[in-house]
């Protein structure tokens, strides 16, 4: 959902973005205005609501964009009670798909940035055969993913990998595991997501 | 604050890398901000200070530019161009 409060007044930006986001659910509401009391106000009043914002300037233009999650307790609850509870992200190559690996390094480290910012989070992410360079020295998403760790997600590599790849001295993020742990993880979780 | 930095193609985008990094900058690749665009694209992020310098050594180089913008800590962007 979209609104346009170019050129309102002051209440009115916040007025028209209280209902509509009385309206919406679920989801991103954009608001665009022209005036920073008017950006102020309205980004102090979604934050108040428990929303993310995030903001865009343009000159003297400025876009918020404003995520409303869904409310627990509600009706639609039932949906999220469902949701998985242990998502494991099983990585098995440090490039992400097939093809061109140059492309493939720089789209793995698009996923693994992309995942640091978005909800749900993984409980554990196991890095396997050339994955585990990506946590080893001299990989350049090592500060990625330091911050999902820190995050919480416990980030494993296989031992025999390191091993393989002469890298058992350089690991830098997470810790060392065994296949007896991943395949119990993968036997145990709710969803797998294999990038 | 940091600058990102968005180009046409993701040619340009690793072309791009190994210039400024072969030139002792230390960029990073991100995916370009949902807030930016929703196109699917990798963008090229630095520390402020940085920016001058890569975007003239682009110029130099002739890797055009599709436009660039600061980000503040909090994630506020600001298009400069």
């Amino acid at each position: 959902m979209e609104i346009d409060c170019r050129g309102m007044a002051c209440p009115q930006p916040v007025v028209v973005t209280r209902r509509a986001l009385e309206q919406l659910a679920e989801g991103e509401l954009t608001v665009i205005v022209d005036d920073p009391t008017a950006h102020d106000n309205v980004e102090r009043f979604a934050r108040s609501q428990g929303c993310s914002v995030r903001t865009v300037k343009r000159d003297r233009e400025v876009t918020l964009h404003i995520r409303k999650e869904a409310k627990s307790g509600g009706a639609e609850s039932v949906q999220a009670g469902a949701a998985p509870k242990r998502v494991v992200v099983y990585i098995n190559s440090q490039f992400l798909g097939v093809g061109d690996d140059a492309l493939g390094a720089i789209l793995m480290g698009s996923f693994l940035k992309t995942l640091l910012e978005l909800e749900p989070r993984p409980s554990r992410l196991i890095l396997i055969n050339s994955g585990v360079r990506l946590a080893s020295e001299g990989s350049d998403v090592l500060e990625a993913l330091g911050k999902i760790s820190e995050k919480g997600v416990d980030i494993v590599s296989c031992g025999t990998c390191l091993d393989f790849y002469g890298l058992k001295e350089r690991l830098r993020v997470g810790r060392i595991s065994n296949m007896y742990d991943i395949a119990q993880s993968l036997l145990g979780a709710d969803r797998i997501i294999r990038p | 604050m940091t600058c990102v930095i968005i180009l046409s193609s993701i040619h340009r985008v690793m072309k791009a890398e190994k210039l400024l990094k072969g030139r002792g900058l230390n960029v990073d690749l991100i995916p370009v901000p949902r807030e930016i665009s929703s196109d699917c694209g990798v963008a090229i992020e630095m520390p402020f200070e940085m920016g001058e310098e890569a975007l003239r050594l682009m110029d130099e180089h002739r890797i055009a530019v599709h436009e660039w913008y600061t980000r503040r800590d909090g994630g506020t962007f600001e298009k400069r161009r």
